[in-house]
């Protein structure tokens, strides 16, 4: 994505270029051998760019082997095949040297090449000064003739082959261990190293690769030209090296691809071929590339330095909410009037728990719920009093359901969705998805699982409150409120798939006792829609609640047939007025740190109870704010409330009114004959 | 300046741009609790002290609502009801002068009877301090020129400029100062020169009335509340803070745009402005810092509401400072008095008066 930035501004060049200068359909053939012969160099020097290195020697390799080829056939004879095989060992066998210097005796690459680059041109003279005489014959070889004039399937020799490399070339670097390898070498030596990868013979491995394909580069640039002297490939390195960075290739090392520098190859090529054509003398070209270069280096140098500045820029973008009217909670004698219903309720896990989002009860009455320190709590039943660490997620517990075989589904920020079976251990349900086809932001990973509920067929329907946030970033989804959350289906065999996409912040999830349907809550649209997926309606979405006078969060099901949901904040007029500021939130955003960001109200508890339909029935608050500051969760159980909050330091228990108590067991998954091997039993 | 245009000039030379900046309290400002464990002297509910002043016999009077009281032990005998609200008091010997909301300046005597002072228009509305030179002679604060004295809150959010400082003699009321940003307390030194709290610029500046001409000397700038009512004591001026800044309340006010929709569409109580104390928690807006973690509210957290009085020394330094932070109790600081030893603040956000033994 990041190289997209050079690469274009080197389309542009290249598309202003052609346009501006007369280059014909003859320049194309040109431009063709230039850039097969050179572009073997841009690959060579990909590759070690994305070691970590520099290769400035690759010009001197290419003129001594160009020399050394010529010299083989012409004086000593040897047969063509094996020059063409001998060519890249030469080649390699001088990039060996490189690779010595730097990857064991640990020099410094630019300097060691640069000695190098001195020392390979001495060579060619002096193979220059002694053969010279004796290279005057003409070629008879039609291997010869092959490699400079010949086509394969239409296409110039050089071309087609240097295609086939780049492939392949493309292939190892990005689908390879090696290429791996090398790739975390050049970005982070320490960390590679660490990793267990041998860093010496992967930088050493990317110096005889370099080596190599010049020295291919050398027996094709002899092949076109008949003769060599030790002129050939003077100035290359700086013309290769341009067109790489032109293509995107970091020169701090680690990011880079060879079918990018093959493309800036073609740019400079273009640029190359345009003096030519304007018969503006050499001088003008080598400036330009100078220019080129020192731009396109600097930008590297400063994309490299403030790419995560300006991405983090780019990746909050405010939406514009129209939000329906607000029901003021404060007024008096109201189904909605704050009470302190909630207040008195006795603790759990007091001192012990940081931050429940939910809980969840087996039928031993045991009870387990989250910590913002990734652990699972177990309290033992019926009275709760002492508790233990049970499991360990590594991430941020938040909602927890029964299976069909009663172990614990756990949705974890951070990691997907797990599954605790009786002894404590955990084991991965699903933390991917399918990637979504045309979005440029990797939204396969399941990155902040919320809530989850399972469906008479086993299937568990995950909210994943946002695919772009972690866990730890609720409060830019607040901010933003758009459509980043989805509904994710993880079916019996394990395989998943999005139910519904850009929903803004689904939270909740619960089937409906009619297991027909599921239910979702949107937080961010203090909504509940209905998600059927079963009878005639299956497939379809359709509100339940709307316009809720808070940010709606866990719901569970009640045991009279109805529902328990939690609003995690109220809204308030000041933040029903923000929806309408995108411009205002996304300034707040990036000149406030976030203590002071406008937010609703999150200091409240809330708790209601509503019907299928949709009708509310009761509201239960702690208008003290003492015990239960936030409440994320309400779960009822045997007669009891369970109230969990992700902010809070205790759960709560209370005493369900009688008018409340109804005879569905809410653990169950509704329709189904859930097996009852106790969670707690197994253990036993 | 428009945004973009000062963006840019900030790009090219970052010092030529000032941008507002809530600083830190620290030094003299440094936060403590001391409000928080100060002894509350009503325990009689009902009031709102607002004033308060203390006759040279030591009695304390306080202003709450229309009515100015006496402070009788634990609760309050009324001495007059002035049939406006009392929007400030100051002593001037053995009476009181009270400024009352559309009435003007008032004396109330030592046995309670009450005449007019001066009902000068300049006077009728917003004195939101007085200050005597001598007996005859009273310099008075006037926030604004289209509020009283309760519309703190709208003028901040249209950026009111319309405050003046209005003297009284002998000769009348006149108008030394204008088009001042809400002047909320004033008080002599011993030269003879006025200090001056200027709530909207965040400043107390010095002036010298009898240079009307001469520009103020600036003695505390930017601070990071709107100073408020000023009373000079034994080592100085005292100095009340009834609200305390917030970025983001500065980062609403840069948005006319939004300032206007709030103020026609939303209740003035669930601004995102100072207010002396929360109201009602499930209305006002909410910063992610004033979340309750563990049950715990960080008293360190965006401040919607704030207690503080500070010492301005004679050197012009804050000398000494006492809080109620967020989670406390004893916020908006209106009124401050001392008496001997003591210290005694209308705080009428608690809805209290507090007393400092032994500072």
């Amino acid at each position: 994505m990041e190289a997209a930035v050079p690469l274009s501004l080197a389309m542009i060049l290249s598309v202003a270029i052609v346009v501006m200068v007369p280059l014909g359909i003859n320049d194309g053939g040109s431009i063709l051998e230039e850039v097969a012969t050179k572009g073997l160099l841009a690959i060579g020097l990909t590759v070690v760019l994305v070691a970590g290195g520099i290769d400035l020697s690759i010009g001197s390799i290419l003129g001594v082997t160009a020399l050394s080829t010529l010299i083989l056939d012409r004086v000593y004879g040897v047969p063509m095949l094996l020059v063409v095989v001998l060519a890249p060992v030469i080649g390699a066998a001088f990039g060996a040297i490189n690779g010595f210097l730097i990857a064991k005796i640990k020099t410094r690459p630019f300097i060691t090449t640069l000695v190098t680059l001195i020392a390979f041109r001495g060579v060619a003279k002096w193979l220059e000064e002694t053969y010279s005489s004796r290279l005057v014959v003409p070629s008879t070889s039609d291997i010869w003739y092959f490699l400079g004039q010949g086509t394969i399937v239409g296409i110039p020799t050089p071309t087609a082959l240097f295609i086939i490399i780049l492939v392949i070339a493309h292939l190892s670097l990005t689908r390879s261990r090696w290429g791996w390898h090398l790739t975390s070498v050049g970005s982070d030596r320490r960390s590679a190293r660490r990793n267990g990868i041998n860093v010496e013979r992967s930088v050493f491995s990317a110096y005889i690769l370099s080596g190599a394909l010049a020295g291919f580069a050398g027996l094709l640039a002899s092949a076109r030209f008949g003769r060599a002297d030790s002129g050939v490939g003077l100035g290359f390195e700086i013309i290769v090296l341009t067109a790489v960075v032109l293509g995107g290739v970091s020169l701090s090392g680690g990011r880079g691809s060879v079918i990018r520098a093959a493309v800036g190859m073609f740019v400079v090529t273009i640029i190359q071929q345009a003096t030519i054509v304007l018969r503006m003398d050499n001088g003008y070209f080598a400036t330009l590339l100078a220019i080129v270069l020192l731009f396109f280096a600097v930008l590297d140098l400063k994309w490299g330095t403030y790419r995560e500045r300006f991405a983090a820029k780019l990746s909050l973008d405010p939406g514009m909410t129209a939000v329906g009217p607000l029901i003021d909670v404060t007024v008096l004698d109201t189904l909605w009037t704050v009470n302190g219903r909630l207040t008195d309720a006795p603790p759990i896990g007091l001192g012990l728990i940081e931050g429940a989002e939910d809980c969840a009860i087996d039928d031993g009455g045991h009870l387990y719920c989250g910590d913002r320190r990734g652990w699972i709590w177990r309290f033992e039943g019926p009275d709760h009093a002492e508790g233990k660490v049970f499991a360990r997620t590594g991430g941020l517990p938040l909602g927890h359901a029964w299976d069909l075989n009663g172990n614990l589904l756990v949705a974890v920020g951070g990691m997907g969705v797990q599954r605790i079976l009786a002894d404590g251990t955990t084991e991965l349900v699903a933390n991917q998805v399918k990637r979504s086809r045309f979005s440029l932001h990797d939204d396969s990973a399941i990155r902040f699982a919320d809530d989850l509920d399972v469906a008479p067929d086993g299937s568990i329907y995950v909210s994943e409150f946002s695919s772009r946030t972690s866990a730890a970033e609720y409060m830019l989804e607040f901010v933003e409120c758009r459509p980043n959350g989805r509904l994710i289906r993880i079916n019996p065999d394990g395989s998943t798939e999005v139910v519904i996409k850009n929903y803004v912040s689904p939270n909740g999830v619960c089937t409906s006792h009619d297991g027909q349907s599921i239910l979702v809550a949107s937080t961010g649209l203090f909504r509940v829609d209905r998600l059927w997926i079963s009878g005639p309606k299956k497939g379809q979405l359709e509100p339940v609640l709307e316009d809720l006078p808070g940010y709606p969060d866990n719901m569970n099901r009640a045991s009279d047939g109805n529902y328990w949901m939690s609003f995690v904040a109220m809204r308030t007029p000041v933040s029903d007025l923000l929806m309408k500021y995108p411009a205002m939130r996304r300034r707040m955003t990036k000149e406030l740190p976030v203590d002071e960001w406008f937010v609703p109200q999150l200091n409240v508890s809330c708790v209601l109870k509503f019907t299928d339909s949709g009708q509310v029935l009761k509201v239960l608050w702690d208008e003290t704010l003492e015990n239960y500051p936030m409440v994320t969760s309400i779960n009822e159980h045997e007669g009891s409330l369970y109230l969990s909050g992700v902010q809070n330091n205790r759960l709560g228990r209370l005493e369900l009114d009688p008018e409340d108590r109804g005879s569905i067991d809410t653990r169950r998954v509704p329709m189904t004959q859930q097996a009852r091997t106790s969670f707690s039993e197994a253990e036993k | 300046m428009n945004r973009t245009l000062r963006n840019i000039l900030e790009f090219i030379s970052p010092a030529s741009v000032v941008r507002s900046s809530v600083p830190p309290m620290d030094a003299g400002l440094r936060a403590n609790d001391l409000l928080d464990s100060a002894t509350p002297l009503l325990l009689a509910e009902g009031f709102e002290p607002d004033d308060v002043v203390a006759l040279a016999d030591g009695q304390v009077h306080f202003s709450s609502g229309s009515s100015v009281w006496r402070l009788n032990g634990e609760s309050a005998s009324r001495v007059a009801d002035l049939g406006g609200p009392v929007s400030s008091m100051a002593r001037m010997d053995d009476v009181i002068i009270a400024a009352v909301d559309g009435r003007g300046l008032v004396q109330i005597n030592a046995d309670g009877t009450v005449h007019e002072y001066c009902t000068d228009e300049l006077v009728r509305k917003c004195v939101t301090d007085i200050s005597v030179r001598i007996p005859g002679q009273i310099i008075v604060s006037i926030g604004s020129r289209v509020r009283s004295a309760s519309g703190w809150a709208r003028s901040l959010l249209d950026g009111d400029r319309t405050g003046s400082l209005v003297q009284i003699d002998s000769r009348g009321a006149r108008s030394v100062a204008e088009g001042l940003g809400w002047p909320s307390g004033v008080a002599f030194d011993d030269d003879g020169s006025l200090l001056v709290s200027l709530s909207f610029t965040y400043r107390i500046e010095r002036r010298n009335l009898s240079a009307p001409q001469a520009p103020p000397t600036v003695v505390l700038r930017n601070l990071p509340f709107y100073p408020g009512r000023i009373r000079s004591g034994r080592e100085g001026w005292w100095v009340a803070a009834p609200f305390v800044r917030n970025r983001a309340t500065e980062l609403v006010l840069d948005e006319p745009g939004l300032c206007q929709d709030l103020a026609a569409d939303v209740a003035e109580g669930e601004w995102p402005v100072p207010r002396l104390r929360q109201e009602n928690l499930y209305r006002e807006p909410m910063q992610l810092g004033q979340l309750r973690v563990l049950g715990i509210l960080k008293p360190w957290a965006p401040a919607r509401s704030y207690g503080l009085v500070f010492l301005l020394g004679r050197d012009g330094r804050v000398q000494r400072s006492l809080h109620s932070r967020v989670g406390g109790t004893r916020h908006g600081i209106t009124g401050i008095v001392e008496v001997g030893s003591r210290l005694i603040v209308a705080a009428r956000g608690a809805r209290n008066l507090l007393e400092l033994g032994e500072l």
